[in-house]
């Protein structure tokens, strides 16, 4: 049975050939995701790794923290550690965020998520940290700086020149560009920029005199790595520890994994929306392709096969194209993680080259999933196809396989999607402590909406999809005519086709609406809860980094500048979570409107001001008291002495003194400025204006002009976002393509027929070039439909999260509406122009 | 839709040293092995012949689907054979009308469609009088907005040659038109072809392996091994089977 099995796959080389793409791409997708993850997993173990080759103990903070600022010790830990018995050299290490080369225009660069590092080069090269100095040397002196080789490039900086620095406590200074260097082989480290000094700049730049975060040892000839650290451990102060180097790379590298696992995840989801994308696509060609094998199918049973061996022969069928398309598919799927990684170095985020890793697992990942995927997709049809009466062998007319009625298909759907409304709401709404279990839920629950819908549109396809080709009716005569019918004449087909496109294009509608609606909502706080004439903050909208101090000090003392209100950002551990809180002026009320009030504004050294909402979830009252840890100072005591709702309030906060004792850099976020009587925001600007200048990552700019900045940062983010997702929406242009093929070969007779009485070759590729066109526009309605729906419930549950807008920006999703239908018409243009070319006679004639 | 201008007494068709081969060396066939006949303007025409005979490949080299190896044919005075596919295309929506023994019909159009089809691919109007005529002498009527599902056998070739004749023809080609419906349709279907020629004077060839059918033509042309070997007119089926008794031996 295997035999016959090939032998028929064999005789029909264009069926199968489209059968497999589809699968080909799914598991491409999955297969290039997971071989790009394990490729910079390798990647980043193996610099690290290297990084600390000649290192044998590494002393640092053991902070919990992932957004913290560090810890820090005083340097002359390092003699202590240097007197150990054992240690042949102790170096001190210090490494700092929010130090930002500035480029040529005054522009920082960099930054857009990745962060920006100062660090101490130690001029030792075997204790570099990975560092490799390319050009020039290390940095020797209070004015040398070497940076990384992606910004040098960036900002056409060789040795040299004069580079501007600027941290988050210093102003802007102008260093003298020794050297340039790589982390490892990559240009920068994942995005991330860096500029290293000699230790006593370094330690300057970060406000952080006399004290550094670590140290690395060497031991000396024979010792025993792990003995050492415990003879190290004892004289380390509290909040410090040692690590072996092994254990230190393999913590490091873990952690920037962490970092990079927001992405790899997104990419993760990325291609199983791929792969559930291939998988509709499997499900209609495979029931096209018995559809038209039914006869076939139907000879078999009157020459003696059981039912159950029909089944069998197809799902044989099946399981060889699936391994196979999926063996093929893996292969693609390395050439897809080199075009992935290509993609992400345009995006300025440079990841070391080594070799793709292709882990087992990978391989098995693909084969399963391929498989499965497509013999469950067979299964359908394979049972359905064995139900044909064995007479249809002789009088095909028989095999009319008795359709379940559209009816029950729409109960189906209905319950199908309530059951995924169900779970995607208790996702957003239930108060699951586990993020990964919402959002589990949240994905499960979409994924079974959208299985919902797809049933659902199978009721909806013959009326929508007449109203879709009114219009190519219209224009096109028959052709358009016989279009509009066609789309609706297999209202499932259309459906499983059009389904492919459906969840490319509502998750594409989804997150454009979210960004619209974010960007609404901050206008509305922008514009409506903050009074200030301007605000200085960074450029870069994604930045934790901060500025100096003396930057809004300066301001304040202006004559233009009635009085400021500042800002700043920090986290700590509340209750067991790290959270985002900071610190606000006594005047805070003053800027930032609030709908009601306890307390006061003005807290004390101890005190916290409380969003309402946060004291609700908390059951917190004026005079509770709250622990809170903090990474520098530990477990700090505070009372809540105000609690304020209005929009600008969304976290906790604390005053500016008591975030100068328990932070490490202190250092200001935002600063709103209100501009005294009768002077003009110009005026204002033109008096500013030179001090933002000395601290090149701050802007003063009007509200407005800061929501406008935000919203293209926003914007920016979701064009990738957006170009990602449209790939899948090209992968479910295939499963157009594919069933428009197929459906040109189901119809010779008809095309045979329609040509014989004189349907034109143009007019027949018109016919179908404009089904699928309706086709694809059906499916992009019916996500736009989708992603609406999945919009506003997301909205609606962050509401009391202080998500205030729900803005749908109708033109664009009308214009990926018609680019979906353009789209189509490309992808017929083969099928369109097979159709033309048929012959005449043999189509007639056509069994 | 007017008929390609023909004068009285022109052929509707005809073909001359048709030879059509297929394959090469020792599987080759000659399907056509040397064919000149004419078939007269206003005419009722049948073609018979055993299987093999070449009767269907002489049906489809006249009305241009396919093409002949040696010779050529000509619609009133067009030789297919100089024509490129787009003018083939125009010809056929123009100037022939086709029935074909099943799967005739558009299965998304309603039967008014179908019957109007040539026109709707040529973007032209039909003639509303000679639908109508068509339409009732054929007992479509209340058939008009059905798709060919909804109709029977019978229904379903009535609409084809509906179709084949709306748009008044020079010449109607008909392959077993008759061949998968029950005697009282296959009756009622070549009652109205044989009606169409007499008194609308269209020209109609129709291959058929059914002596009844056949009895129905003005004439009989009878094939074998691709060459015409007998003709008998104003036939009845009687004679028809004499005839292709004396063939068969």
């Amino acid at each position: 049975m295997l035999k016959s099995a090939i032998k028929s796959l064999l005789a029909h080389k264009t069926r199968l050939a489209l059968t497999a793409l589809s699968i080909v791409l799914g598991v491409a997708f999955i297969a290039g995701t997971l071989i790009y993850t394990d490729t910079t997993k390798k990647a980043f173990d193996g610099i690290f790794d290297e990084a600390l080759v000649g290192i044998d103990v590494v002393v640092s903070g053991d902070s919990e923290f992932a957004f913290g600022q560090g810890t820090y010790f005083d340097e002359a830990i390092v003699d202590d550690i240097a007197a150990v018995d054992g240690v042949a050299a102790a170096v001190p290490s210090l490494t700092g965020f929010g130090v930002q080369i500035i480029g040529p225009d005054g522009e920082a660069i960099g930054g857009m998520g990745p962060p920006q590092f100062g660090a101490y080069l130690p001029t030792d090269e075997s204790v570099d940290g990975g560092f490799v100095v390319r050009e020039g040397r290390a940095p020797a002196g209070p004015n040398d700086v070497v940076i990384d080789a992606a910004s040098a490039e960036d900002g056409e900086y060789v040795v040299g020149d004069l580079v501007p620095i600027v941290s988050q406590t210093a102003p802007q200074r102008e260093y003298e560009l020794v050297g340039i260097a790589g982390f490892g082989e990559a240009d920068n480290l994942g995005g991330a920029t860096f500029a290293l000094f000699d230790l006593a700049t370094i330690q300057d730049l970060l406000d952080l005199d006399g004290q550094v975060d670590g140290a690395v040892v060497q031991a000396t000839a024979g010792t025993d790595v792990d003995a050492l650290v415990d003879r190290v451990a004892p004289v380390l102060p509290e909040g410090a520890r040692a690590l072996s180097a092994q254990s230190a790379a393999e913590e490091q590298a873990a952690e920037f994994q962490d970092a990079l696992s927001f992405f790899n995840n997104f990419l993760l989801v990325f291609a199983f929306v791929a792969l559930f994308v291939g998988a509709f696509i499997i499900y209609n060609t495979f029931r096209i392709v018995i559809a038209a094998r039914l006869r076939e199918m139907a000879l078999m049973r009157a020459i003696g096969s059981t039912r159950s061996q029909v089944i069998r022969t197809v799902l044989t069928e099946a399981t060889i194209i699936g391994l196979a398309s999926s063996l093929i598919g893996i292969i693609a799927g390395i050439g897809l993680a080199f075009g992935l990684r290509a993609a992400l170095a345009g995006f300025g985020i440079d990841l070391p080259s080594t070799g793709l890793v292709l882990e087992p697992r990978t391989i098995v990942v693909g084969l399963v999933v391929g498989g499965v995927v497509t013999v469950a997709s067979a299964l359908f049809p394979a049972i359905r196809a064995s139900r044909i009466p064995p007479v249809a062998a002789m009088r095909i007319e028989a095999a009319a396989i008795k359709r379940r009625s559209l009816t029950v298909r729409a109960v189906t759907g209905i319950v199908v999607t309530l059951v995924g409304v169900g779970l995607l709401l208790a996702g957003l709404l239930g108060d699951a402590d586990n993020t990964t279990v919402a959002l589990s839920l949240i994905g499960f629950g979409a994924a079974v909406i959208i299985i919902g819908a797809y049933v659902l549109s199978a009721v909806v396809a013959e009326p929508v999809s007449r109203f879709i080709g009114a219009p190519f009716a219209g224009v096109f005569g028959i052709s358009g005519k016989l279009a509009q019918r066609n789309a609706g004449r297999s209202p499932r087909r259309t459906a499983a086709t059009s389904a492919a496109v459906m969840i490319g294009i509502a998750l594409i509608s989804l997150v454009t609406i979210m960004a619209a609606s974010i960007r609404g909502t901050i206008d509305d706080v922008l514009t409506g809860d903050i009074n200030a004439d301007l605000v200085a903050a960074p450029s870069d909208t994604f930045s934790f980094s901060g500025y100096t101090t003396e930057f809004g000090d300066e301001v304040a003392a202006l004559p233009e500048v009635a009085d400021i209100s500042r800002v700043q950002i920090g986290t700590a551990f509340i209750g067991g979570t790290e959270q985002f809180m900071g610190s606000l002026d006594a005047n805070a009320q003053q800027f930032f409107d609030a709908d009601s009030s306890e307390g006061t504004f003005a807290v004390g050294p101890s005190g916290l001001l409380v969003p309402k909402r946060v004291a609700e979830d908390n059951e917190w009252t004026l005079g509770s008291v709250v622990e809170m840890e903090f990474e520098q100072t530990g477990v700090q005591t505070f009372t809540v002495e105000g609690i304020v709702e209005g929009a600008a309030y969304d976290s906790i906060t604390i005053n500016r003194e008591a975030y100068d004792a328990n932070f490490a850099v202190n250092a200001d976020s935002q600063v709103y400025i209100q501009l005294a009587d009768g002077v003009t925001v110009e005026q204002g600007m033109a008096a500013i204006s030179p001090l933002a200048d000395e601290v090149p990552t701050v802007e003063v700019k009007t509200l407005e002009q800061q929501g406008d900045e935000i919203a293209d940062q926003i914007d920016q983010l979701l064009q990738l976002i957006t170009a990602l997702l449209a790939m899948t929406v090209l992968i479910s242009l295939f499963g157009v393509m594919n069933t428009m093929l197929l459906a040109v070969y189901e119809r010779t007779r008809e095309i045979g027929l329609l040509r014989a009485v004189g349907l034109g070759r143009i007019q027949t590729r018109r016919m179908i070039r404009s089904e699928a066109s309706i086709i694809s526009v059906f499916g992009a309605l019916l996500g736009v439909v989708l992603g609406v729906f999945f919009a506003w419930s997301v909205t609606r549950a962050l509401a009391s999260e202080g998500f205030t807008a729900f803005v749908v920006p109708i033109p664009t999703l009308i214009i990926w509406i018609v680019v979906t239908g353009l789209l189509g018409l490309l992808f017929s243009l083969w099928p369109a122009w097979r159709a033309s070319r048929l012959n005449v006679l043999e189509a007639i004639a056509y069994e | 839709m007017t008929t390609t201008t023909t004068e009285r007494g022109l052929d509707a068709a005809r073909m001359v040293g048709g030879v059509k081969v297929y394959g090469a060396g020792d599987t080759e066939v000659r399907a056509l092995d040397g064919i000149d006949t004419a078939l007269p303007q206003g005419k009722f025409t049948a073609i018979m012949g055993p299987s093999g005979s070449g009767k269907s490949t002489l049906l489809h080299c006249l009305a241009g689907l396919d093409d002949l190896t040696e010779g050529s044919v000509y619609i009133g005075d067009v030789n297919l054979g100089a024509l490129k596919d787009k003018d083939l295309t125009l010809l056929r929506r123009s100037s022939v009308g086709f029935v074909f023994q099943a799967f005739n019909l558009i299965p998304t159009l309603s039967a008014e469609e179908n019957i109007l089809l040539p026109l709707l691919i040529a973007g032209e109007k039909p003639d509303k009088e000679w639908f109508d005529q068509v339409v009732g002498i054929l007992g479509l009527d209340d058939r008009l907005s059905h798709r060919p599902s909804e109709l029977s056998g019978g229904q379903q070739q009535r609409v084809a040659a509906a179709r084949a004749l709306v748009s008044r023809p020079s010449i109607v080609f008909a392959d077993e038109p008759s061949g998968n419906l029950d005697s009282q349709s296959a009756a009622e279907l070549l009652d109205f072809l044989r009606r169409a020629v007499r008194e609308f004077g269209q020209t109609i060839v129709m291959v058929t392996h059914d002596p009844a059918a056949a009895s129905y033509a003005d004439r009989v042309v009878f094939l074998e091994d691709g060459r015409i070997v007998d003709e008998l007119a104003d036939p009845t089926a009687n004679a028809i089977i004499d005839r292709m008794k004396r063939l068969g031996a």
